[in-house]
């Protein structure tokens, strides 16, 4: 894993802080490259044949390293994936040369109909084959190794079998994937099903986790109860700072990306969010005299 | 199992929120379980209705928020996504609108506003061919003029109305209110606008009488001597170097040219 404190041009994804860049942030980053390590689009919004929104990305990975997270691919489809978009995909790869490629442990499309949101899968045997089967189909056609993210969810099936930790760490076992471990996922998850983020966390095959996302959720009355919705509209919260911490405790310096997808703020909000996961990752990096300390230990300034 | 159980949420993912949740899902009870996946039925059709108001904002703003809302659900509905990118959704929402009485009682202009819309959406994610070269034009021999066929550049698109369509656009777009109807209940006289990015960002430009039938001619595969004809009849003083000096200003055309065949079966 690079440690390199400056990338240049467009290469590996460094282990430092990198943000999701959307719409309203790519002319302030074509004005003027802001200081962050890296960057992250949604592969889907870029499958143009041109024009200026393409333009931009080509512009702003020559600056820094780039990674492509998928929203529409839905590998956990029981139809199998969509052959014109794996090329389409593709093809963005060929061009923009991203430092990683993710998409998520969920699924979108069912008859041909793309739902626009990341749906839950029953942890079955027979779900978890035809995931590894459509991970490896993804990884043959794009010629790389994927990541897989895991879910943020608000319900389980009835038929589900097998728990969730396990459920990934197979998929990465038998695929060769890696994991892209969304803490504010776990956070979301674990209050949402009453399960222990921390057991949650022990679980996942540290080794395999080639990026760490982190988010805000929001928190809802529904049905008479407190429901947190990954909804990426706001500031990480203390709890999922201190995730972080004990998940960078356990993989050592990784990639962090803040993402935020929802009354998206001013650049320098999440620049600042950046910083903040700057300092986890360096305080990962740094030998630790008493690990339990570091695992548990949450920025001065977090929210 | 599998396949059975996603064509049975997915189904239910589009039924109005209350309705009872897909079985098989589960959340502590099932009252628990129905409010919880409303939050999935929720994301599909508050964020798909979202993308839309992205590609037709002019739409928007003359439908208002609210009425807005409830056409653009409707239309998910109806006609949710078949591909997973969403700059693809919505090419036949134009003709959701024109079906949809509630939608242009008040604005009948709204399908014709909804396809310009499309047009720009298009013109802003079409492929960037080089367009036609003055040099190109230059090159061809006077004699072969009138048999010159010119190809439309991939970011180009002409629309045609019966209403001041670029004027409703352009105070749609500014935040105004729509212009007003003719005075004395005559018809509104129409307008037909080209859509094109000729410097990058998508532009809109106004088209006169004779440059709509001409450019709609040449679109059409009319080689040059049958577009300004028609051009001529339909605007006495067409000015064709006019119409092309324009329309090469602004990428209207391929880089690629060719010719109608002569009626002797050559090539003219």
């Amino acid at each position: 894993m690079s440690t390199a404190d400056h990338a240049t041009g467009p290469g590996p994804i460094p282990a430092r802080a990198g943000i999701g860049l959307r719409h309203p942030h790519v002319q302030d980053f074509l004005d003027a490259p802001p200081a962050v390590g890296w960057s992250e689009v949604h592969s889907e919004n870029y499958l143009a044949a041109g024009g200026l929104r393409l333009a931009a990305l080509e512009r702003i990975r020559r600056d820094r390293p780039l990674s492509c997270h998928g929203v529409g691919l839905s590998l956990g489809s029981a139809e199998g994936l969509d052959g014109a978009h794996l090329t389409a995909l593709r093809r963005l790869f060929d061009r923009i040369e991203p430092g990683l490629v993710s998409e998520h442990i969920s699924w979108s499309i069912a008859g041909g109909v793309y739902y626009n949101d990341l749906l839950p899968l029953p942890l079955t045997e027979e779900a978890l084959a035809l995931f590894c089967r459509n991970v490896e189909r993804a990884q043959e056609a794009f010629g790389r190794r994927i990541l897989v993210e895991n879910p943020s969810t608000y319900l389980e099936f009835a038929s589900s079998r097998i728990p969730e930790p396990e459920f990934i760490a197979e998929i990465v076992r038998r695929t060769g994937c890696g994991l892209l471990l969304d803490v504010n996922n776990i956070h979301v998850s674990a209050h949402n099903r009453g399960f222990d983020p921390i057991d949650y966390l022990a679980a996942l095959p540290a080794e395999a986790v080639g990026e760490i996302h982190i988010a805000g959720h929001a928190r809802r009355q529904i049905g008479g109860e407190t429901v947190l919705i990954d909804d990426h509209g706001s500031r990480v919260i203390g709890e999922v700072w201190a995730l972080l911490d004990a998940a960078l405790a356990r993989t050592g310096p990784a990639p962090v990306l803040v993402e935020w997808d929802t009354d998206i703020p001013e650049l320098s909000v999440l620049l600042a969010e950046a910083a903040t996961a700057d300092a986890a990752i360096l305080r990962a990096a740094a030998p630790r005299r008493d690990p339990r300390a570091a695992s548990t230990r949450s920025p001065a300034h977090a929210a | 199992m599998l396949h059975e159980l996603q064509s049975r949420v997915a189904r239910s993912l589009l039924d109005e929120f209350k309705a009872p949740a897909p079985a098989g899902l589960v959340a502590g009870d099932p009252a628990r379980a129905a409010a919880r996946f409303m939050i999935h039925r929720g994301n599909v059709v508050e964020s798909l209705a979202n993308a839309l108001g992205h590609t037709y904002p002019a739409v928007k703003a003359v439908s208002g928020e609210h009425n807005f809302r409830v056409l653009a659900a409707a239309y998910v509905r109806a006609r949710p996504p078949l591909r997973p990118e969403l700059m693809s959704y919505g090419g036949d929402f134009p003709g959701f609108v024109a079906g949809h009485t509630a939608a242009t009682r008040d604005f009948p202009f709204l399908p014709d506003l909804a396809r310009l819309e499309w047009a720009m959406n298009e013109v802003y994610f079409a492929d960037d061919a080089p367009p036609l070269a003055g040099e190109t034009l230059g090159a061809v021999p006077p004699e072969r003029l009138p048999a010159l066929r010119l190809a439309v550049h991939p970011a180009a698109r002409l629309v045609a109305s019966d209403h001041p369509i670029h004027a409703i656009w352009a105070a749609a777009t500014a935040g105004d209110a729509p212009p007003d109807p003719p005075s004395g209940g005559g018809a509104p006289h129409g307008e037909a606008v080209l859509v094109a990015r000729p410097s990058g960002p998508v532009e809109c430009f106004r088209l006169d009488a004779g440059e709509t039938v001409f450019l709609g001619a040449v679109a059409a595969g009319a080689p040059l001597e049958k577009a300004l004809a028609e051009a001529a009849a339909a605007a006495p003083g067409f000015d064709l170097s006019v119409a092309l000096a324009a329309a090469l200003s602004r990428g209207v055309f391929g880089a690629e040219v060719s010719f109608h065949p002569s009626p002797n079966g050559g090539v003219s």
